[in-house]
């Protein structure tokens, strides 16, 4: 490993040495290095005396990233791989809680619910109130009347309802009963009515919770932390086994999260807290909040570091960054998105001397690009990176969309174009290949006569084939297996009859195929054999056949996550394992893996990713797709999601704002919850816009579209005014270069 | 075997000779024991007066198997028995001596005694109606679970020798966590006193109930203290450590009055901690001993092993490493530490080969596991298999129904007693057929299934009735088997039903018996056949009809519940000397085998560590050692663990002689970062050595 020289800003933080310190580290500033780099040193000087050093980072690829380079730096000082603990808040969360699941009051064998499992009996819990208060939501509707179309936006809108308040309340400890007595003494029937809704959603999302033995994700994090709370034994023996925090992502921290590093944190109060608040992207939708972070770098008791010096992007990409930043803090209409969207801060280009030199404006270029249709957007952005990719293939290129849905059409187009490219949206691809393939397999071994079942596994097998030879002709095989109408002589030919004679009579089949045949029947015939064995077991046998080391990692959970369903439902048998797994295949495979793989661009391929997936990536072109004023809102009249008229502005916000009001979290001001919540949204907007422009380290493109598919209609939208702005910006700059 | 232990065999035979042989098993206490009981045979000691206790029925085969070794005469006879199988002979022949008195509602009826099955049933109904009502509502546990950790608590009181009425209080007491955790205490109390109340109205005898009749009313009848005194004079304990606070209390009250006596124990062992052993209890006997022979660790095994043992304790908190000899880095063979458990598995086969190739005998090594879960059984069946090491998978004993020869006869059983109106489906059924008309392929199966079962009816249609064309498909072989069993079935639905055991035996005998049912099959067929039989004869004492039965007990079965044969008697054969051991930690250590090298995996998993979690149960506060003014608090709860730990370690270093192989992935199967206290501990012993 090469020899980590520090810069300004990584200095400061490698001579820690104890005490609070938060740093505010901008794109590309090497803040995972400066944390392996303080973390080796400190195991290395004994800080943490007979505890670890305790990493805490946000995804648990993160994790062996961190991990994997701190047992490096380790192992070339011959050191034993002792001292450091690397987390996620769930996996600390949950081995706290797994340790003491009595003293927390949960069963001895909780499970943690997987957003699946969440959202399935949220959806009940909605279904169940809705039954019961018919009149409520049905005097809600616009107009004079309910129909069907409104029952199920309704749906929708008190399902966003609940798991706002839900996610409010538990990241504020607040049970369903306590929120009842909050409410209750906060004005009652006065108080709004979708905070009521709300509460009453959250009781009967709980106690099925509980019934399930279960405990999601926020239970867990809020379990951990009212254990530390409760058993000041505990929290001084967990603060003794780590007597040193470095958080990582702080940016991204929620209130429960906060509690829990303070709490562990309490006796040595040695706690550093690294994140850049310009790349908080995950405040809308989930209970993250920059100012947690920035509030802890304006704390007089806080030694604040600054990494502002980055040698990732050309100089003028970094200063259409800064321009960005500028121009909100500045400049902004909205005063409110003036002082919350950015820090005020600079990235600075490296010096001469560092090692990581800035690539040279001179082999850079920023182009801004409008159309008059989305087709043409896309149709032209995948032809200039195909192209791209072609004339460079030692460069990285990366297509960015704002959503999952607009990055499908791009792999459309991409598709159609003959592109090569990595797909990473909306759940990990790695998982979700694994879910889909034993799913696929499952289903046959579970119905092997079953029509398509056949076809399904072998298609399965495809992604995993396990000889050089190859599946064959993928879809001259795949029709035979769906057209053999006598699949047990094909897999148990009897006598004298062969195996191609189960097959169609289509007349020659290739031998490649055939013999692909053979190997698919082959393992088809041993898995078969292993559908005698409990769930876990076949599942692992099958996973064992195919797949690689990180996959059977995520086989071995699929095969507990079944197990588990399996001990709640002792008279499963396999066709209702199947279904399970086709089920969790199908929704979110990456709920039953929580974390993702820590993708890596590969030079000469086009990576499709959104906005959101790509912080922390980096490549030398970035496409940025579809910044229009609709996704990029500038002031409160744009078009937010959530938002109803009739219904007072946006009920979700509505009722979280009322919450943080009753418990003294909020107070009303100039505008109303709904606009605060707007407000929010335009800032990380905003943010989302600065962390896809410092992805790209040369050449960078943005683009937007006039016309814009909504539902089965085109709707023309806005430039975004960040776009106008910033292309301005850009024009001014390329005149004066040309004078 | 430690030389010093072998001066108590030839010792006195009269004049209150006691000897107590202090040490960890593999000092070889039993060979001096089995030598013992050999002397006294032959000075004329009649094995009528030998009292033999041990800790379980493994360990009785195993002094069975010795004993017939002896060639003694007809005085030879000794009777070798666990302190369960003890009192429940002694309350049979003494039963109106203490039945009344013991609270017994018709003590002029004989007894029937319950096993863990049976015990399982009684309470499990008795509760039924009050999970209804919302008891234990929240825990989200199994009723199985529930049921299990409410006999535990039984058991608990009687085995420590406290009342039944302060289990409850001191659950409640000793807590401080959740709140909602006293009112299941409540509720547990109030079940088990039900069940207490059920089982003195009908004559019914669980565990709890045969060691309190044994201990508090038998033993305090002088008539019987007379007998038995004088029945037993001489004394034989092996694995003292193992054995419960009562049954301590009966051997330090013999021990004034006996002749002779020699007991083996581990003051520092006790794994079977979870069922009460009480390692302190073992030490106050070898204090009631006139002569006291001890041999430290590092006397009974490697030097380097004891003081690996002796170091990670002292990381533990278990005090100062007393040994100054050895050096405990050299116990450690090898730390494996990577990504993926498959690769961790691979990895560790790995190892087994090259240690092969260097002239180790396969039987030499053992494989330990925190618990030796399906997925790890399967990975590493399939890797020793590929590298060709011969290998046994000793695990614990999963429930029946994982067994496809055991679901296959419940579901031919269900066909042949529809008046059970068990719902059975075509997947059932198929598996059935695949083992019945073995060797039957899946699919062909599932197309005589789709062919001839009605699920709505619950039938099979004669096979005449099925057009030529799919049999054609199934194969015309299968024809005439599949008629044979459905006129089976046919004639068996047609008579009245039999006891559903003698079922099972014609069903075995005349339906599924032939070449293709493998031995490991046919063994789990008889533990079925056994259990159901058991569970007949405890029918009507449990209220249930003759008809009933069948039903019942293959509800049970298919619900999960565990085999009696899994509690009462870990069966633990030993492997044969040309074969790796593979083995969970507790169930390694319970059958004593050495290793020369020993392979720990998922030493980075925290179940090394875990206490066995159980809500409704307790068995440090449920013990008598439990100081009644203390609270279970996280510091309580983290030293004991502790303590437990350093007996897994000790355990099993002392039962290796050349090196122990640390495995570790860094992800668990559920995706969690591993990182344990073991690990730590290791890991911290061995940077000190550097």
């Amino acid at each position: 490993m090469k020899a980590f020289v520090p810069r300004e800003g990584q200095r400061e933080i490698l001579d820690y040495e104890g005490g609070l310190m938060g740093v505010s580290a901008v794109p590309g500033s090497g803040k995972t290095a400066t944390i392996v780099a303080l973390a080796t040193r400190l195991i290395k000087e004994g800080m943490a005396r007979d505890g670890q050093v305790l990493i805490v980072t946000y995804q648990t690829a993160a994790v062996d990233n961190v991990r994997s380079r701190i047992r490096q730096a380790l192992e070339e000082m011959g050191r034993l791989q002792i001292g450091y603990d690397v987390r996620t808040l769930h996996s600390l969360s949950y081995s706290i809680v797994r340790a003491n699941p009595g003293l927390a009051g949960i069963g001895s064998e909780f499970s943690v619910l997987d957003d699946r499992t969440s959202s399935d009996l949220l959806d009940k819990a909605v279904r169940m109130w809705n039954s019961r208060n018919t009149q409520i939501w049905g005097a809600l509707a616009p107009g004079d009347y309910y129909d069907e179309r409104w029952e199920r936006e309704w749906r929708s809108i008190a399902r966003t309802i609940a798991w706002t308040v839900i996610t409010t309340a538990k990241n504020r400890r607040l049970q369903p009963d306590d929120l009842f007595a909050r409410i209750a003494s906060g004005g009652g029937e006065d108080l709004n009515l979708f905070l009521r809704i709300g509460a009453e959603i959250y009781q009967l999302y709980q106690q099925q919770v509980e019934t399930m033995g279960g405990l999601d994700f926020n239970d867990l994090v809020w379990s951990a932390v009212d254990l530390l709370e409760h058993h000041p034994d505990l929290c001084e023996r967990l603060g003794t086994r780590w007597p040193i925090i470095l958080e990582d992502e702080a940016q991204d921290s929620v209130p429960l999260q906060e509690d829990l590093l303070s709490m562990l944190g309490r006796e040595s109060a040695n706690w550093v807290r690294v994140g850049d608040p310009n790349q908080a992207i995950m405040s809308t939708f989930t209970a993250a909040d920059p100012r947690f972070l920035r509030r802890f770098l304006e704390m007089n008791s806080v030694r604040t570091v600054e990494m502002s010096i980055s040698g990732r992007c050309a100089p003028k990409i970094v200063d259409m960054a800064n321009a960005l930043v500028q121009w909100v803090c500045f400049d902004h209409g909205l005063a409110e998105v003036r002082d919350q969207a950015f820090r005020a801060q600079k990235i600075r280009t490296t010096g001469r001397g560092d090692s990581q030199q800035n690539p040279q404006d001179r082999e850079s270029d920023i182009a801004f690009r409008s159309y008059n249709n989305r087709v043409e957007e896309l149709s032209d952005v995948a032809r200039r990176a195909r192209l791209f990719c072609q004339r460079s293939p030692h460069l990285t290129l990366a297509i960015l969309v704002p959503t999952n849905r607009l990055g499908y059409e791009m792999a459309d187009v991409l598709r159609s174009e003959g592109a090569d490219f990595d797909e990473v949206l909306q759940s990990a691809h790695s998982a979700r290949k694994v879910g889909n393939a034993l799913s696929a397999i499952t289903s046959f071994l579970a119905d092997p006569l079953k029509r398509g079942n056949l076809e399904g596994a072998y298609r399965a097998m495809c992604s995993y084939w396990p000889t050089e030879e190859g599946p064959g002709d993928q879809e001259r095989v795949a029709t035979l297996l769906r057209s053999c109408y006598k699949p047990e002589s094909l897999l148990y030919p009897q006598g004298d009859v062969r195996p191609e004679d189960a097959l169609p009579p289509v007349g020659e089949i290739a031998l490649t195929d055939m013999r692909a045949i053979g190997v698919f029947c082959r393992y088809a015939r041993r898995w078969l054999r292993a559908t005698s064995l409990p769930i876990d077991q076949m599942l692992m046998a099958v996973a064992q056949d195919l797949m690689g080391n990180a996959d059977m990692a995520r086989a071995q959970k699929l095969a507990a996550f079944l197990r588990g369903r399996g001990d709640i439902n002792p008279s499963w048998r396999l066709p209702e394992f199947a279904r399970e797994l086709t089920l969790a295949s199908r929704g979110k495979a990456a709920s039953l893996v929580e974390d993702e793989d820590l993708f890596t661009p590969r030079p000469g391929r086009i990576s499709l990713t959104t906005l959101h997936k790509a912080k922390g990536l980096e490549w030398d072109l970035v496409y940025i797709v579809g910044v229009d004023g609709d996704w990029f809102p500038y002031d409160l009249d744009g078009h937010f999601r959530g938002e109803y008229e009739f219904l007072g502005g946006d009920p979700g916000e509505e009722a979280r704002a009322e919450l943080l009001r009753l418990i003294g979290a909020w107070e009303p001001g100039r505008l109303s919850a709904t606009h605060m919540a707007h407000v929010e949204v335009i800032a990380e907007r905003m943010r989302l816009l600065y962390v896809a422009i410092t992805r790209a380290r040369r050449y960078l493109s943005i683009s937007w579209s006039r016309d814009i598919p909504m539902a089965s209609r085109m709707r023309t939208v806005d430039q975004a005014v960040a776009y106008s702005v910033l292309s301005g910006i850009n024009e001014r700059r390329d005149v004066g270069r040309t004078g | 075997m430690v030389p010093q232990f072998s001066q108590v065999i030839q010792g006195p035979v009269t004049g209150n000779n006691t000897c107590f042989l202090s040490g960890p098993l593999v000092g070889g206490q039993r060979p001096v024991q089995y030598a013992r009981i050999n002397h006294l045979l032959n000075v004329g000691v009649s094995g009528y007066s030998l009292l033999v206790l041990l800790p379980d029925q493994a360990t009785v085969r195993l002094f069975r198997e010795e004993i017939n070794r002896l060639p003694n005469g007809p005085n030879s006879e000794v009777e070798l028995q666990t302190y369960y199988a003890l009192a429940v002979r002694l309350i049979r022949l003494f039963w109106p001596l203490v039945a009344a008195e013991a609270g017994f509602a018709t003590p002029q009826k004989a007894p029937v005694f319950l096993n863990y099955e049976s015990a399982q049933y009684v309470l499990g109904s008795l509760v039924e109606p009050l999970f209804s009502q919302g008891y234990f509502e929240g825990l989200a546990m199994r009723p199985q679970r529930t049921v299990s950790q409410l006999l535990d608590n039984a058991n608990k009181s009687a085995i420590h020798g406290f009342p039944l009425s302060e289990v409850g209080p001191r659950l409640s007491e000793a807590w401080t966590g959740d709140e909602n955790r006293l009112r299941y205490y409540d509720q547990s109390q109030h079940c088990i006193e039900l069940f207490r109340g059920h089982c003195l109205q009908h004559g019914l005898l669980d565990a709890s109930l045969v060691f309190e009749v044994f201990n508090r009313h038998l033993l305090g009848r002088d008539e019987f203290w007379l007998y038995f005194t004088e029945r037993y004079r001489h004394i034989i304990v092996d694995s003292a450590e193992e054995m419960v606070p009562i049954a301590h209390d009966l051997i330090a009250r013999l021990l004034p009055q006996c002749d002779s006596a020699v007991i083996g124990g581990d003051p520092q062992g006790g794994f079977r901690i979870f069922l009460g052993a009480d390692a302190a209890g073992c030490a106050d006997l070898a204090r009631r001993c006139s002569v006291l022979i001890e041999a430290g660790d590092q006397e009974c095994a490697e030097e380097d092993m004891a003081s690996f043992a002796a170091r990670c304790g002292e990381k533990l908190g278990q005090g100062e490493c007393a040994i100054s000899g050895g050096r405990s880095g050299r116990a450690a063979a090898g730390l494996i530490r990577v990504p993926y458990r498959s690769d961790m598995i691979k990895a560790t086969v790995g190892q087994m080969t090259r240690l092969i190739e260097q002239g180790v005998a396969p039987g030499d090594m053992a494989i330990v596991a925190p618990h030796a879960d399906g997925v790890l059984r399967f990975l590493l069946s399939e890797a020793l298999s590929a590298a060709d090491i011969p290998y046994a998978i000793i695990r614990r004993y999963e429930a029946l129904r994982e067994e496809p020869i055991v679901r296959a006869c419940l579901t031919l059983a269900a066909l042949a007693h529809p008046q059970w109106r068990e719902s059975i489906t075509p997947f059932d059924v198929e598996e059935a057929f695949c083992i019945a008309f073995a060797p039957m392929d899946r699919l062909r199966s599932a197309l005589l299934v789709q062919a001839v079962y009605d699920e709505k009816k619950g039938i099979l249609i004669e096979g005449g009735e099925v057009e030529e064309q799919r049999w054609a498909r199934v194969g015309a072989a299968y024809f005439e088997r599949y008629q044979r069993v459905r006129s089976w079935l046919q004639a068996y639905r047609a008579n009245d039903p039999i006891p559903f055991d003698h079922f099972l035996r014609r069903l075995f005998g005349e339906v599924l018996a032939g070449s293709h049912i493998a031995p490991e099959s046919a063994a789990v067929y008889s533990k079925l056949i056994a259990s159901s039989q058991a569970f007949r004869r405890t029918g009507p004492a449990l209220g249930l009809a003759e008809g009933e039965l069948g039903a019942r007990y293959s509800s049970m079965v298919m619900s999960g519940v565990i085999a009696a044969q899994h509690l009462v008697d870990r069966d633990v054969p030993m492997a044969p000397e040309s074969i790796a051991l593979v083995a969970p930690v507790h169930t390694y250590l319970l059958s004593n085998h050495v290793a020369r090298y020993q392979f720990w995996l998922d030493v980075g998993s925290d179940v090394w560590w875990d206490a066995l979690h159980q809500p409704l149960t307790n068995h440090y506060v449920l013990s008598r050692r439990w100081n009644r003014d203390e609270r279970w608090t996280d510091a309580v709860d983290f030293s004991l663990r502790n303590r437990n730990l350093h007996r897994l370690v000790r355990g099993l270093a002392l039962r290796c002689r050349d090196g122990i192989f640390l495995c570790a992935s860094e992800r668990e199967g559920r995706d969690e970062v591993q990182d344990s206290p073991l690990l730590m501990t290791v890991q911290q012993v061995l940077q000190e050595e550097r």
